[in-house]
């Protein structure tokens, strides 16, 4: 433990810390452009001088370890000079053309010349221009006004594991560049977007649309998966303009997926914004009151057992408490909130959550993925797993179909009979496994998805028991999920109740003319076809798959368009809040449901959101604890039974095309075609 | 005093200091102008009726940096923009509400690219709100219309900025 | 050559190390531990360039990132880092000006407008047969026979305009002028004769 004097206050540092370190502990802020905390050391920008005596210069205080006895000055005239000096030569090639740069206002380089700067350049030469490079739909380039912090690629090398940036040419032609002109391939790719200082990387969406002081910041939760990243919503008007990570260190730490950031504008198009009411074969629009009207000469009369609720990826809880209470009141048991056909049980809350929790993969040195690609199913749990497997001394073994998950992965089998063989303690990865000290298994929505799910949820169970993978404050079973809907669900006990059919079940009665009306709440990943026999409700945003087969269409609110609560895969609640308003007709879900309540004379009691969050919290206690995991006991859960010899594979086909809203965007569709099918074709020999 | 007084009164003394200083500035250089037909002169700053300025090759000046959107202080002035196929960064829609405006001259201020002027017409009165309301093609209109005046303008004034 | 992107150099489909050079790695890879094949990429790049006559198309780059099992970005950076690699294709006999201040004030100005003269082509350029490259280079490291032209892999030194010029012709006929210094002193001795050591060795 290093002791330093910083401006003459004595401190006392972690040892290993480094100068820079020591003075953000002493409360000094330090200038600089290259050093990120997430990010190894590069010591490029030379924006953190600082003045330690006995050293005959300033030193860059980003890559000096700080050691006993140092004395250090960040405020002195050599200091002050220094920067100066620094930021003079960064702009001596930097374009002054703050006034169309999207950066302008929330630059690191607008900001620190504004306070460290001089006001003035000496420079009379010409200054380089540098083409401009094609990084994919996502990443506008402004190469002119790269500073060569290097962030950019340290960031795609070491977080996201995709190395495709790098500093070609040297010295005055150094450029930041793919080389290829193609796009970059990586889910990760918008933090380089957060990551530049200035504005050489820029939102190709939001280009040129707006300027941050005019930006109403909505703190938020994401929905696109399960991890409940945390977001800030930036709207214009009722327009949302862009969405940014929000610091969570158990959750998201400073990064969000590419499909969080990007498909807000999905919320702009095919939105369903008035009611409609199939009318001669064909939806017409019409009124709240017509279609309430509608909803009780067909629901109405219709005892419980012949109607279904199912329920979509990414409904919020507070909705799901009213569909519960709604179902309890018309007698319903048919409700499902697994539209993927998962096979869980949901009785006990720890077969169904990440037990490990995503900051508890750090400390796992053994991981097994069972038919899961986190790297499309969460690429920031992904990125945590990688970020443990850079630490060292990780291992990770999968079940599974082979995918590149940006760190090495041993694949041992494809099937349940490997995982079997496994829970049998007759594989070889067995050994590895049972020297683990905190071992985990992340079963995905590939593994429990199909028709022997019990089957298999049992042998993790199996799994989990007989590896130490339950330890003293340590629980290494994990569950994957992909929709930020799911684990609300379960907690809510949104599955089928007493003689209930889940989703299979509900499809088989349509088509058995057993049920007749079915209330899909934003669930579009159904097959929607089988619906045909039945009346069916959509109470959704989007005109996606199952609004064109529906009877009667009711309009909902997205994501950034209520307050609501979501709970990621962790069990971890968490609050979204209304950034804009909903488009035209459309209505907070669980105000619809309400509303239809009351229509159908089942009134449900809940009056404002407060009632219906109070409801929630008598039904599971743990979503009233914000932002806070709570621990699942652990128990028995799956049923042995057959397995089948189907490999397992994950049910995300496209990255960037999960759901309604990444479906209606445009600029996911551009990414999927361009950055997802050039690796398809590549994969089926086609190409090159 | 009384005596002085009735003297005043039937000489008709104020009557003739009155009608005398009428009979001076009769005399007199005028002071007023015929306007419409006269008009005075304007100084170089004069703060009238906005236009949008174009580059002498025609492109357009306005980057859409909504510097003058934020300064002004009456919030008159709406920007939208977008990317122009050309990949420049360029106005969709630039706004004044003219009946908003305080004619402070800030927007021209904040301008980087003196795309933004307040030119020397004062005379654009209307007879609906509606027509208070510029958009960015009566303003581009404006800056053709007046585009010598204000380069004459911006010239004059240039050694003082 | 600053500026990269696609279209800039002719697109090649594909690029295979011969026999012989696989030979060849084989020896260099043993001088790496297993782990560390990556150090060999500035040998491979250099018989890559070989190889392809003289320059390093990207396919020869990738499969070099792909031999070696390291990011393709990292052999673009590399070859696009060090001066000996040509990124674009060049002619087959590169011509190459020590610009630096010591061959600058001993006028290698004068050694360039030569070259200029006699191949036809402005620096960064190669002559329309394909045969020479011409380009500026910094310092070769030859200060003391400035001005320096470095032709392949030999070295002109103690260069003017004139013998520029002769050496260049020779080659344009296809000769092979003696390497060394042009002025006729004996490697680096001093110009105007010998200051000291002035008696006759025994």
């Amino acid at each position: 433990m290093p002791k330093l004097v910083i401006d003459g206050e004595e401190i006392e540092v972690p040892a290993g810390y480094t100068v820079f370190q020591a003075c953000e502990l002493a409360g000094k802020e330090i200038p600089h452009f290259c050093y990120h905390p997430r990010l190894n050391i590069a010591g490029n920008c030379r924006m953190c001088l600082v003045e330690i005596e006995k050293s005959p210069k300033p030193v860059a205080s980003c890559a000096m370890p700080a050691a006993e006895g140092m004395v250090v000055h960040t405020d002195s005239p050599l200091v002050h000079k220094a920067r100066k000096g620094v930021l003079e030569f960064l702009l001596i090639n930097h374009p002054l053309d703050c006034p169309i740069c999207d950066q302008g206002g929330e630059c690191d380089l607008q900001d620190l010349t504004l306070f460290y700067g001089p006001d003035h350049s000496r420079f009379e030469e010409n200054k380089r221009a540098v083409a401009d490079k094609y990084l994919g739909p996502l990443v506008a380039t402004h190469m002119t006004r790269c500073i060569h912090c290097t962030r950019c690629i340290r960031f795609l090398t070491e977080v996201a594991g995709v190395p495709e940036l790098g500093g070609c040419w040297r010295g005055e032609h150094l450029e930041i560049t793919n080389y290829i002109e193609r796009a970059l391939h990586s889910e990760l790719q918008g933090n380089i977007i957060d990551l530049c200082p200035v504005g050489a990387l820029n939102s190709k969406p939001y280009q040129y649309r707006a300027r941050i002081w005019e930006l109403k910041k909505t703190e938020s939760i994401d929905v696109m998966d399960a991890v409940g990243s945390n977001i800030r919503v930036d709207a214009r008007g009722n327009e949302v303009m862009r969405i940014l990570p929000r610091l969570h260190e158990e959750v998201n730490e400073e990064w969000i997926s590419d499909k969080t950031r990007f498909a807000y504008d999905g919320l702009k198009y095919r939105r369903l914004d008035v009611p409609m009411v199939r009318r001669d074969g064909r939806l017409v629009e019409a009124s709240w009151r017509e279609a309430f009207r509608t909803l009780v000469d067909r629901m109405g009369e219709l005892p419980g057992e012949r109607m279904a609720f199912v329920l979509g990826d990414l409904v919020d809880a507070e909705s799901m408490v009213l569909v519960r209470e709604l179902a309890e009141r018309l007698g319903c048991p048919h409700v499902d909130c697994r539209q993927d056909g998962a096979k869980i049980e949901g009785r006990l809350r720890a077969e169904y959550l990440f037990n490990t929790t995503i900051a508890g993969i750090e400390q796992a040195d053994f991981c097994l993925l069972v038919g899961t690609n986190p790297r499309w199913e969460a690429p920031l749990v992904n990125a945590r797993l990688r970020k443990r497997w850079r630490m060292g001394g990780f291992r990770v073994a999968r079940i599974g179909a082979p995918f590149d998950l940006t760190y090495p992965v041993e694949d041992i089998g494809e099937g349940p009979e490997t995982l079997k063989a496994v829970a049998e303690g007759e594989h070889e990865i067995c050994e590895a496994l049972a020297k683990a000290e905190r071992p985990m298994l992340v079963l995905g929505p590939g593994a429990v998805a199909r028709a022997d799910g019990a089957a298999v949820l049992a042998l993790a169970h199996r799994i989990s028991e007989r590896f130490g993978l339950l330890g003293e404050g340590w629980n290494g079973y994990n569950l994957l999920h992909t929709a930020a809907a799911r684990v609300a669900g379960l907690d809510l006990g949104l599955l089928p109740g007493e003689g209930g059919r889940d989703l299979a079940g509900i499809l088989k009665g349509v088509e058995a003319g057993e049920i007749e009306l079915v209330w899909l709440l934003g669930a579009d990943e159904i097959e929607v076809s089988r619906l045909a026999g039945a009346f069916v409700i959509y109470q959704g945003t989007h005109g996606d798959r199952a609004a064109p087969v529906a009877d009667l269409v009711l309009p909902g609110a997205a994501y950034t368009e209520k307050n609501a609560t979501w709970v990621n895969l962790e069990g971890r609640p968490q609050h979204g809040r209304l950034a804009v308003f909903p488009p035209g007709e459309a209505r907070e879900d669980w105000k619809i449901l309400r509303a239809a309540s009351e229509a159908l004379g089942r009134t449900v009691p809940l009056d404002n959101i407060f009632a219906v969050r109070a409801r929630m919290a008598e039904l599971a206690p743990q979503l009233a604890r914000i932002d806070s995991v709570t621990p699942a006991e652990w128990g028995g859960f799956g049923r042995r039974g057959r397995l089948t010899e189907a490999p397992f594979v994950s049910p995300i086909a496209d990255f960037y095309l999960t759901n309604p809203i990444a479906r209606a965007s445009k600029v996911m569709r551009q990414c999927s075609a361009e950055i997802l099918r050039p690796v398809n074709e590549k994969a089926t020999g086609t190409h090159g | 005093m009384q005596v002085d007084q009735l003297a005043r009164t039937v000489l008709w003394e104020e009557l003739v200091r009155g009608f005398s200083l009428t009979l001076r500035y009769l005399f007199r250089r005028k002071v007023t102008l015929n306007y419409p037909y006269e008009k005075g002169p304007l100084s170089p700053r004069f703060r009238g009726e906005h236009a949008l300025r174009r580059y002498p090759n025609g492109e357009e000046r306005c980057i859409a940096c909504k510097l003058c959107e934020a300064i002004c202080p009456a919030q008159a002035i709406t920007i939208e923009s977008e990317p122009r196929p050309d990949g420049s960064r360029r106005t969709t829609r630039y706004d004044i509400d003219m009946t908003k405006c305080i004619y402070c001259g800030f927007c021209e201020e904040a301008c980087p690219v003196d795309a933004i002027v307040e030119g020397p017409n004062f005379e654009f009165a209307a007879e609906t709100r509606e027509e208070l309301f510029y958009t960015k093609e009566k303003l581009l209109e404006n800056g053709e219309r007046w585009e010598r005046e204000i380069a004459m303008r911006l010239e004059a004034d240039a050694p003082y900025r | 050559m600053s500026t990269t992107g696609e279209g800039m150099a002719p697109e090649v489909e594909s690029f295979a190390f011969s026999e012989e050079n696989l030979e060849k790695i084989r020896g260099i890879l043993a001088r790496y531990p297993e782990d560390r094949r990556a150090s060999a990429v500035l040998p491979l790049l250099h018989l890559a360039q070989e190889q392809h006559g003289g320059w390093l198309p990207r396919a020869a780059l990738d499969h070099v990132a792909d031999f070696l099992g390291m990011p393709r970005i990292q052999v673009y950076e590399v070859a696009t880092f060090y001066d000996m690699f040509n990124t674009e294709p060049v002619g087959r006999i590169q011509v190459r000006v020590c610009t630096t201040t010591p061959c600058w004030l001993c006028g290698s100005d004068e050694v360039l407008r030569a070259c200029r003269e006699v191949l036809g082509v402005e620096v960064g350029e190669s002559t329309p047969d394909g045969r020479f490259y011409l380009r500026e280079f910094e310092c070769l490291g030859a200060c003391a026979n400035a001005p320096v032209l470095w032709v392949d892999d030999d070295y002109f030194e103690d260069l003017d305009y004139a013998r520029t010029k002769a050496v260049l012709e020779a080659l344009k006929r296809g000769e092979r002028p003696r390497p060394g210094p042009q002025s006729g002193r004996r490697g680096s001795m001093p110009a105007g004769g010998k200051t000291t050591l002035l008696f006759e060795e025994k």
